[in-house]
């Protein structure tokens, strides 16, 4: 058990800082929203 | 002193590792922004010059770049770290996908899609461990494959690697014959989703029900049409929510016979294991639903969606590398392949028939 479960975490909780990936990733997204609210990014091309 | 030279070489590792991230990312967006280009220029000229011809979407060249570069180019260690961030913009692509879908659609098309991903784990998960059984597999093998096939491919088979304690050698073989049997799906779906002519919504639900890897559900959805993109996400994070509940059942059952370490708090456990960007996605998804956003605001957000899958699709292409899923058994490849032709048609089925009762 002990180096299965300290391999998976270091694979699925690979976002550092504490962080798991997904919670990394709904932060920049949360970011990205709010910039987007405040006007500082507009009109973001595709 | 101490403390600050701690908190000093902490900085410094975090600066360190988030500075060698930036050589792959750049390379994702590179490889993202020619596909884009290609598809441009394509487009561009054939309307210029009147000449009929399919549109070949930005999603098709970013994967095949991918696939070339990442197969052909020896590409050095600096840009690992960074290709390997496909995933976190496939998360945070998600979640700002949420902006596409009003609370009340998410409603509508969750509740079918969660029916039918009910239906679809149960189906997968009898069918490949009947399989496995027939071919002689281990037993552990048997279960990572049926996860893998059942929930949500990679991320699955590691989550329940940790929880049943399966081995490396066995874990690895699953994983290979998930990520073989996506790549293949990229380009089976599209075509067959094509020449039965199904719609948009069937095939983006046939798409995220079907697919085991969100990356390559996420792809396939996407190369048929924009909208089929979106639905074959939702559908997908619908089986994505469940992965917990699965991994919690095999975890038990390993337990029970001794052979897994057992489980203490099980909500804790399911909340571990439960996809946070599903709650991002719900998120962003009720501020639009709120009015939070007008409307230019709402499509900002979903172009920072395509671009954040725009990087994920480039990853896709570099990371299937053909010379370790060449190294893979045949017996576990045979089952995986046998066993995803099957939820393929059952899934199908399913998708059929939702669509007789509720025209999708």
């Amino acid at each position: 058990m002990p180096e299965n479960t300290a391999e998976v975490k270091a694979t699925v909780g690979k976002g550092g800082f504490g962080l798991s990936l997904d919670w990394w990733a709904v932060l920049l997204a949360f970011l990205l929203a709010a910039l987007v609210k405040l006007g500082v990014l507009q009109h973001v091309w595709w | 002193m101490a403390t600050s030279v701690t908190v000093g070489d902490a900085r410094q590792n975090a600066l360190w590792r988030v500075t060698g991230l930036v050589p792959g990312i750049l390379l994702l967006a590179v490889i993202g922004l020619a596909a884009k280009w290609i598809e441009q220029s394509i487009n561009g000229y054939t309307k210029a010059h009147h000449i009929v011809f399919p549109n070949i979407e930005y999603v098709l060249w970013a994967i095949v770049i991918g696939l070339i570069v990442g197969n052909l180019v020896r590409l050095p260690v600096i840009f690992q770290a960074g290709i390997d961030t496909y995933e976190f913009w496939l998360k945070a692509g998600i979640v700002l996908l949420g902006s596409r879908f009003l609370l009340g659609d998410i409603l509508k098309l969750g509740g079918v899609s969660l029916l039918l991903v009910f239906v679809e784990i149960g189906g997968a998960l009898l069918l490949m461990t009947a399989l496995g059984r027939a071919f002689g597999l281990r037993p552990k093998l048997i279960n990572l494959l049926a996860i893998g096939s059942a929930v949500c491919g990679v991320s699955a088979i590691i989550a329940a690697k940790g929880a049943i304690e399966a081995d490396d050698e066995d874990s690895s073989f699953a994983i290979a014959a998930i990520l073989a049997l996506g790549a293949i799906s990229l380009v089976a779906f599209p075509l067959i989703g094509h020449a039965i002519h199904l719609s948009d919504h069937g095939y983006g639900l046939w798409a995220g029900l079907a697919v085991d890897n969100t990356a390559e559900a996420t792809a396939a959805g996407a190369l048929f049409s924009d909208a089929a993109g979106k639905v074959a996400v939702l559908t997908k994070t619908c089986r994505n929510a469940m992965i917990g509940f699965v991994v919690l059942g095999y975890a038990i059952y390993w337990a029970r016979k001794g052979q897994a370490g057992a489980i203490g708090n099980k909500a804790a456990f399911l909340w571990t294991k439960f996809p946070k960007f599903v709650l991002g996605f719900l998120v962003i998804s009720a501020a639009v639903s709120l009015g939070a956003f007008n409307a230019d605001q709402v499509k900002s957000l979903a172009n920072l969606s395509r671009w954040a899958f725009l990087l994920t699709f480039a990853g896709v292409g570099l990371r299937t590398n053909s010379r370790v899923l060449s190294r893979q058994g045949l017996k576990p490849f045979a089952v995986g392949v046998l066993g995803e032709v099957l939820i393929a048609v059952l899934t199908l089925g399913l998708v059929v028939g939702a669509n007789r009762i509720w025209v999708l």
